[in-house]
Formats: C-alpha cells, sequence, structure tokens
C-alpha cells in the first residue's frame, strides 16, 4: 500500500479535537482524574509524606539524676527533633514497653555515673536505643542525638579546660559550619513539587491518552475513522492537542499551589521551564499513545500505564527515592524512565536562579530521544492497529 | 468510463491460508444500488473493506471513482461513504455533533456542515432530534444516525454493510427508501446483506458463496438464467413424507426442496409431464395435497440453487 505521508491537514485535525474537546468534558470521571488529582496529591505529599523528622518520640532513662545529666537530657528536647515522653521517665520498664506499642522511637539511658566520672576524667558511654521497624526516622534520630551528645561533651571538654586554669582561647578545634544552598531549610515540599508535576503529568497525558484510543477500539469508530481520509498522525494530532492543554492547565495549578500555598520558591527560567515540560508532555504522550495502540480494552491500558508509566516515575525517577542509594542495575534501569530527566531539570529551575539550558541541554537531549522514540513508536503501531 | 463507479478485476484476500475473497470481478455503475448477497462469511465484508481502502488486496486491485484502492487508497477514502455493521457513532456526542464530526474530518467547511446537517436530518427522519446524546437513542435511531453520518459529505459512492441487521420491517422499509432516493440522485450504493427479501430493492445483485461471485445479474436476469421451467408448488399437511416419496422420484422430477407446508419442485422436463408424476406420487403415497402450479421462483429458491449447483461443481471437479 502506498504510504499516506503527505501533508497533515488542519481542516480534518480540527474537528478530531473539537470532539476530543466535548468527550473531556462531558465524560465526568475523567474530568475528575484530570482536574481532582493535582489538587489532592499536592495536599496528600505536601502535607502527609513529608520527609524533614521533627519530634521524634523520645525516653528519657536518667540514673545519674544530676545537674549534668538534667542539663543533657533537656538539650534533646531544646533541639526541637526530639519530645521527651512525659509517661516513662526514668523507667526502663516504662520505657521498654513504650517503644514496644509505638509510643516512643528512641530511649536515651544514661548511666548511673555519669557527673562523676566526667569528674574523675574517665570516659562515658551513653546508650542510645532506637525502634528498627521505623528505620528511616530512627538513623535520623541517631544521627542528631549524635549531634547533640558531642556538642554537649565539647563544652564539657572546655569548662574543664578553663577551670584549670587555661584560657578556651590556646585550644584549637576543627568545627563544622554547614550551609545548605538552594533550599536552606532542606524543606521537602521544595523538593516534592517539582517532583509532583513529573508524576501528574504521567497520570494525565499518559493514562487519559491511552483510554481515548481504547475507547475508539470498543466503540468500533476505529474502523469507520480508518475509512476516512483522516490520516494516522491527524487523529494522533487531533487527540493529543486537548491533552497537551489539560495538563498544561494541570501545572498551572500545581505551580500556582506551589508558590503562593507551600511557598516554594520559583527561581529560574520560566521558558526553560516551559521547554522541559513541553518536552515531557510528548514523552508522556507517546508512552499513552503506545500503550493504547496495543491494548485491546481499557482495563489492560490502565493497568498498562500504571506499571509501565506511573510506578517507574514515582519509583525510579530520584521523585522520593535517591537513586545513588540504589543498585547498580537498578540504577541503570533509572537511565529509561523519562521522569527522571524531568524532575533533575524542575529541581534546578525551581530552587537554583540562573540556570537554563545551558546547564541541562543533556537532560533536554534525552527527553527529546525517548519522546521521538515514543512517538515514532506509536505511530507506526498505531497505523497497523488501523490496517 | 465516468459511468463507471465501482470495477474491481480479479480481486483476491487471503488472511494466511485462508482465502477470503477469490478473484473476484464486477463492475457498478454510477447511480446503480447494488446488492452483495451470501450467508455470513461469504467474503461480503471482507470485499466491502478492501473497497473502501481498509484492507489492501493481496492479488488483483479495483477502481474506486477512478482511483486505485492498491495504489491509491487515500484518494478511494475522500469519495466515499461508509457505514460499517456495528454501530460507529460517539455516544457522548449528540447527533448534531456526530454529524458534524464526520463532515468534517472529510474536509468539508463550516458553513457546508451548517446547512447540511437538517437536510441529511430530514432525509433519514432525525427531524427533531439533532440535540440528543446518541448514547440515548435506541438501536434503530442509532442505525439511522450512522446513516446520516456516511453520507453527510455528499460522497459519490456510498458502502453499506448490512445496513439493516437486527432492524425492524417498518424500518428497514424506510431504509430502502432512503436508499433509493440515494441512488435517484446519482449516489451509488453498495450494498450487503444476507436477507433475501431485500435484494428485490437492488438494481443488481452479486451472490457470494465462500469468497467468489457464482452469480450475478439484475434479479429477472438470474432467475431467468437459473430457472428454466417454472417451478411446481404443493401445499400439502405431511410436507416430509411428501418430500421423502418426491426425492424418491427426482431422476424423473428433478430437484426438490421443502418450505414449511410448501413443496418446491423443479422439474427437469416440461412443466405438464413433471406435474402429472407429482400427482402420482402423491396420490399413490396417500398423501392430501392441493394442486400443484407454477409459481415465480423466490430469491431463496435461486439462492438455494444457485449454491447447491456450484457446490456439484466443486465435486464434480475434484472428482476429475
Amino acid at each position: 500500500m502506498k504510504t499516506d505521508r503527505g501533508t497533515l491537514d488542519i481542516r480534518r485535525i480540527m474537528p478530531v479535537m473539537k470532539k476530543e474537546f466535548l468527550h473531556i468534558v462531558r465524560d465526568k470521571r475523567s474530568l475528575a482524574i484530570a482536574l481532582l488529582a493535582p489538587v489532592v496529591l499536592l495536599i496528600l505529599y505536601a502535607y502527609a509524606i513529608t520527609f524533614d523528622i521533627k519530634k521524634i518520640d523520645l525516653g528519657v532513662v536518667d540514673y545519674d539524676n544530676s545537674p549534668m545529666s538534667r542539663e543533657l537530657a533537656q538539650k534533646f528536647t531544646a533541639s526541637g527533633y526530639f519530645e521527651v515522653n512525659k509517661n516513662c521517665l526514668n523507667s526502663m520498664k516504662k520505657c521498654v514497653g513504650a517503644l514496644r506499642v509505638n509510643g516512643i522511637k528512641m530511649i536515651l539511658v544514661i548511666p548511673r555515673n555519669m557527673s562523676s566520672d566526667i569528674k574523675m576524667n574517665r570516659n562515658v558511654k551513653l546508650q542510645v536505643i532506637g525502634d528498627g521497624s521505623d528505620a528511616n526516622t530512627v538513623s535520623i534520630g541517631i544521627g542528631y542525638a549524635g549531634a547533640i551528645i558531642a556538642r554537649q561533651s565539647q563544652k564539657i571538654l572546655l569548662e574543664d579546660v578553663r577551670s584549670r586554669g587555661f584560657s578556651s582561647g590556646s585550644i584549637s578545634m576543627i568545627e563544622p559550619v554547614p550551609r545548605v544552598w538552594y533550599n536552606p531549610e532542606l524543606k521537602s515540599v521544595n523538593f516534592i513539587i517539582p517532583g509532583l508535576c513529573a508524576i501528574i503529568m504521567m497520570l494525565i497525558s499518559a493514562l487519559l491518552t491511552s483510554l481515548t484510543i481504547v475507547r475508539e477500539k470498543e466503540q468500533n469508530t476505529f474502523e469507520q475513522l480508518a475509512a476516512t481520509p483522516l490520516k494516522p498522525l491527524e487523529i494522533m494530532a487531533g487527540k493529543i492537542v486537548p491533552y497537551i492543554a489539560l495538563c498544561l492547565l494541570d501545572i498551572v495549578i500545581i505551580i500556582t499551589v506551589g508558590t503562593l500555598w507551600f511557598h516554594v520558591p520559583f527561581k529560574g527560567n520560566y521558558i526553560t521551564f516551559a521547554i522541559f515540560t513541553l518536552l515531557f508532555l510528548f514523552c508522556a504522550l507517546g508512552l499513552g499513545l503506545l500503550i493504547s495502540s496495543i491494548a485491546p480494552n481499557q482495563q489492560i491500558a490502565v493497568m498498562g500505564t500504571a506499571l509501565g508509566t506511573l510506578l517507574p516515575s514515582i519509583l525510579l525517577s530520584g521523585f522520593v527515592f535517591p537513586i545513588a542509594s540504589m543498585p547498580f542495575i537498578i540504577q541503570l534501569l533509572t537511565y529509561l524512565v523519562p521522569a527522571k530527566y524531568y524532575i533533575v531539570a524542575l529541581r534546578t529551575i525551581f530552587l537554583k536562579a540562573g540556570t537554563g539550558m545551558a546547564v541541562l541541554w543533556g537532560e533536554a537531549l534525552y527527553l527529546l530521544i525517548f519522546g521521538v522514540i515514543f512517538l515514532t513508536a506509536s505511530a507506526k503501531k498505531f497505523k497497523k492497529t488501523i490496517d | 468510463m465516468s459511468d463507471i463507479s465501482v470495477k474491481a478485476s480479479l480481486l483476491q484476500k487471503r488472511f494466511g491460508d485462508f482465502i477470503a475473497v477469490d478473484s473476484i470481478s464486477f463492475e457498478v455503475e454510477k447511480g446503480e444500488i447494488y446488492g452483495f448477497l451470501g450467508a455470513n462469511g461469504a467474503g461480503k465484508t471482507t470485499t466491502i473493506r478492501m473497497l473502501c481502502g481498509l484492507l489492501s488486496p493481496t492479488s488483483g486491485d479495483a477502481l474506486v471513482a477512478g482511483h486505485s484502492i492498491k495504489n491509491e487508497p487515500e484518494e478511494v477514502k475522500k469519495n466515499l461513504g461508509y457505514m460499517s455493521q456495528k454501530f460507529s457513532l460517539y455516544p457522548l456526542l449528540n447527533v448534531r455533533e456526530n454529524i458534524s464530526f464526520y463532515a468534517g474530518i472529510y474536509g468539508m467547511d463550516d458553513g457546508f456542515i451548517k446547512a447540511r446537517i437538517p437536510e441529511v436530518c430530514a432525509a433519514v427522519g432525525l427531524e427533531g432530534m439533532q440535540e440528543r446524546r446518541v448514547g440515548d437513542l435506541p438501536g434503530g435511531l442509532k442505525q439511522r444516525v450512522s446513516l446520516a453520518c456516511a453520507i453527510a459529505h455528499k460522497p459519490r459512492i456510498i458502502f453499506l454493510d448490512e445496513p439493516t441487521a437486527g432492524v425492524d420491517p417498518i424500518l428497514r422499509r424506510r431504509f430502502w427508501d432512503i436508499i433509493r432516493m440515494l441512488s435517484g440522485k446519482g449516489t451509488t450504493v453498495f450494498v450487503t446483506t444476507h436477507y433475501m427479501d431485500e435484494v428485490e430493492h437492488c438494481d443488481r445483485i452479486a451472490l457470494m458463496h465462500s469468497g467468489r461471485i457464482i452469480k450475478e445479474g439484475t434479479i429477472p436476469e438470474i432467475k431467468r438464467s437459473v430457472f428454466l421451467r417454472p417451478i411446481l408448488e404443493t401445499e400439502t399437511d405431511e410436507p416430509a413424507r411428501a418430500y421423502e416419496a418426491l426425492e424418491a422420484q427426482k431422476e424423473k422430477l428433478g430437484e426438490i426442496s421443502m418450505h414449511g407446508a410448501l413443496i418446491h419442485v423443479i422439474p427437469k422436463f416440461d412443466a405438464p409431464m413433471s406435474l402429472k408424476i407429482m400427482k402420482s406420487v402423491l396420490d399413490g403415497a396417500g398423501i392430501k395435497f392441493t394442486k400443484p402450479g407454477e409459481v415465480e421462483p423466490t430469491m431463496d429458491d435461486v439462492f438455494v440453487k444457485v449454491v447447491k449447483d456450484y457446490e456439484k461443481g466443486k465435486k464434480l471437479k475434484i472428482a476429475d
């Protein structure tokens, strides 16, 4: 059969766009997914799933019960990272019980002779017990505890030196002065919202696009379309455009809520942002079209998009789980996840002023290549479906 | 040349080892209603799908509106309207939106479409229903909307694949009225059906059987060519016994077939002679029957005879 590559005719694309748009507006389920998903996901991720760990419940067993030990325990509370549970103060038994039923996450045990041992220049060992069933919280908590104890130990050392008649200035010490750039408070919202843009775009573009074509197969309208002069690319173009508009609307919602409500800074360049968003949209739409040309019905299309696009975008993109700490093989897999590049680019654009294509061209290139591959593959497969 | 709308030459479609359409050739003139008659699986739909540019022929070719379906399927598609067997409408759109969508993808402009919608709605009897959602319409009305969509862009040829399947008799009549009106205006109508009574509406028909056209022509032509002599008919209370008795004498009589309480004999020799034999056979068996008379063959008779003859011919060939 002769190819029908010829020029695309906007006169034929317009009716497809119009029809698709009417379908979006009239299909209440799709519309709900498209407009509520960004809001629900924003609230879920920005409020419920926060990685900033504050006020870890702590039990304190102070066998020493001296001014020095009380001061140390007080430092834990003062740091803001811990909250001492009043119910299990000074009873190892109660503390262990509370740890088992998740009343507390950690226990600080101060040994009996701490202050006297220090006065006699003997080393002291403090016990910090953590609940390993909540590994994430506890490993961060142990880090905080170590820092608080080290600081207190340094203070005691300096006082001791001074009390022996030396001036504290005669002792040299190395002190770290940490300064976090671009997101000084390490707020996870700043880090989540760019990732959320990627997830929501995947959801809307891949899922809804895949459904729209499968629906045509189920309605038998596909064969009818094939008998008209409409070319496969015209069908695709007409179908894609309304969903691009929908995705862009969602992006505006996310950015508006993110910057105005959650105070996420947007320091970068809007044009770079727009370029990346469009590039990523092409990837996501291409994937959606590819899935829908393969899937025979709507259920399989939904499963396919969930497993093939949404899950990798959440798990393997660095959205939540750091890629650097994944096994090597999985790290290789992440190169195949378009969301990874988009998220890296977006975090950079959001948080770092003055960065543009000069820095991010690599990510842009990856997205472009993926987009071209997906769209070409789906166009080929799409044509076959019609034939 | 311009009077020929469809010209198929040795059109063949093979799916693996299965030959769905076996080298068929035919011509359809402009403004003609051309019927494809055959059982399910005879190859009617495959032929229509090739003619619409949906399937590429394995070999052979056809010119539809002057364009080759093999080399210019896209040009072919511009000139035709197609109504497939199943409903292919958008349930969330209303009648007007469906028609306007299909007219639009044929490249019609908005002005044309606006003026055309009331016209087609009137033609198929959908007045006052333009704003109804298609998903809410009953089956018969959906069928009309499908037809309206297929003719909205004023195609030169329309292909209707079983347009009256599952439609009540009143609506079927109405459909054929519409089809005749279209043909009167110069539109060529290519229609498939398996209702024998419907083909009477066609100007010419082709009988399809296992991928081949085994008979083609106008209905009187076909009837005359199939039956050299008029059919003899008799009505009886015991059709099964009568059939057995006559079948035993088929060397002398010809072909016997049973149609409810009616027995048809397609005589081998001249009619008066055969009538005599029929009477004596049935009297001999003690079966009551009405006076046998000569009747016009129905399309059922034609179809059965043609298929039987074809199968016989095939067996003879194999035996050779």
